[in-house]
């Protein structure tokens, strides 16, 4: 077989010459096992025909072949694993925060959904946080380590957009703790009425339905007023009130303690005291009408 | 189906692999071999009634397909055959009395077959001398590549097939 391999393909490629014939001849009759080999040698090329032709009907059918089947496996494979990874990208980038702890009844919605809170359930990008009443509150940490108090009746809303926090509070009242952010990505948080822009800081904030309370414990926050653009620059110790009748200026957090009623344990240096609009902390404020 | 219809085909199917390892190795053109299977099952159908059923239909056929390839050669000579008589009755001959051995082997074949991996210019060249049935020298001016080039790929196939065979024979004889 290993003298005569290529004479036999010579002859089943059609390339035998005479000489080589005769020599073929010659070899065929001096055993019947170089007969056999002749033979099992027709059935190899055969099936490769068959091969070819069982190719070319998959070809013509657009069927894959073989070897471009385990291609396009390898190219499967590839994509899903890519899809797993964007995938995972995009929940760890749409997971923004945590609901670290809660009381009472509060609801995390997402898609018009209201679902029930528990400690550790993450928040989304576009999900609502709602502590429904009067006893409800909870907290929520940021991936970046910022974390928000939400007070009784309040409503609030998260996203991010190119890595920028931002928040809005629809009703009630929320306490900050920013961590410093990008110059180009400040953390925003806004209500009806003003919108505040925070770098890293310590602020409470309060909404009405058509007014906003804002107090800095450190730190600098700007807040625009959205009726006429108008910005002022909060900074620690003082708080602004965008309300009718009330001038749009920072002033001592004393001030705003007037409002309250308070013992002063509100005042500059101490912890911020949340309170929220329901329990009449703006009652002396008569709500502008919507602008 | 005639009572005629379903003997020929219980004989034709029993009588089919030895009739055309027979053809293919008297006959290397692969297409040129199917035409003349299925020439020698029409002669077997239309003949079946003249078949003596005390003698071995796998003979009686291997006999009719010996005529067939005979007539071919007058028919077409484009491709080379055995042309000598002696050869063509002791390849019959063989072919007759080597069923079992066939069947191991076509199976072997057949597994080996659907495992070979062509990619590229091999595949090219695959195609070319089998698809196309062009030989060696066609394939290298179709191709551009260097005949010898082109017979040592068709070769590597060949010898791939082989070995996978004789492995899988192995196999079958050790179980």
């Amino acid at each position: 077989m290993t003298d005569y391999k290529e004479l036999l393909d010579q002859y089943y490629d059609g390339e035998l010459t005479s000489e080589q014939e005769a020599e073929l001849h010659d070899w065929l009759m001096k055993n019947p096992a170089n007969i056999e080999t002749f033979i099992y040698e027709g059935q190899l090329h055969s099936r490769l025909s068959m091969r070819s032709e069982a190719e070319s009907f998959e070809e013509r059918h657009g069927m894959p072949r073989r070897w471009w089947n385990s291609r396009a496996l390898a190219v499967a494979a590839t994509l899903m694993v890519l899809a797993g990874l964007c995938t995972s990208y995009y929940l760890y980038n749409s997971n923004i925060a945590v609901l670290t702890s809660f009381s009472g009844d509060v609801y995390v919605i997402s898609s018009s959904k209201p679902a029930d809170a528990f400690e550790g359930k993450r928040i989304y990008s576009g999900n609502q946080v709602l502590c429904r009443n009067g006893g409800s509150e909870a907290t929520i940490t940021c991936r970046d380590g910022s974390s928000l108090t939400l007070g009784p009746r309040t409503e609030l809303s998260f996203s991010v957009s190119h890595g920028q926090y931002q928040s809005h509070l629809s009703s009630g009242s929320v306490s900050a703790v920013i961590k410093k952010q990008d110059n180009r990505r400040p953390f925003i948080i806004s209500t009806k009425s003003a919108v505040a822009t925070v770098l890293g800081t310590e602020l409470s904030l309060f909404a009405g339905d058509s007014s906003t309370s804002m107090e800095v414990e450190k730190g600098l926050v700007r807040i625009m007023r959205l009726a006429d653009g108008k910005k002022v620059e909060v900074p620690a110790g003082q708080s602004v009130v965008d309300a009718k009748d009330v001038e749009f200026e920072p002033v001592n957090w004393q001030w705003s303690d007037r409002f309250r009623g308070g013992d002063g344990s509100g005042g500059a240096g101490g912890e911020i005291k949340e309170v929220s609009l329901d329990n009449g902390w703006l009652e002396n404020i008569k709500d502008k009408p919507d602008k | 189906m005639s009572i005629s219809g379903e003997k020929f085909n219980l004989f034709w199917t029993k009588a089919m692999p030895e009739v055309s390892a027979f053809i293919n190795a008297m006959v290397p053109d692969f297409h040129q071999a199917q035409d003349l299977v299925q020439e020698v099952a029409v002669v077997l159908y239309e003949k079946l009634e003249t078949y003596d059923e005390t003698r071995s239909f796998t003979a009686w056929a291997i006999g009719i397909a010996k005529n067939k390839v005979l007539e071919s050669r007058r028919r077409r000579v484009n491709r080379p055959m055995i042309y000598d008589t002696e050869v063509i009755e002791r390849v019959a001959g063989i072919c007759a009395d080597m069923a079992p051995q066939l069947a191991e082997r076509m199976y072997a074949l057949d597994n080996c077959t659907k495992k070979l991996s062509l990619i590229g210019r091999m595949r090219k060249v695959f195609l070319l001398r089998y698809q196309s049935g062009l030989p060696p020298r066609m394939i290298a001016g179709r191709t551009g590549i260097n005949v010898n080039n082109v017979r040592s790929m068709l070769c590597r196939i060949r010898d791939d097939l082989r070995k996978c065979i004789k492995d899988t024979l192995k196999k079958q004889e050790a179980v």
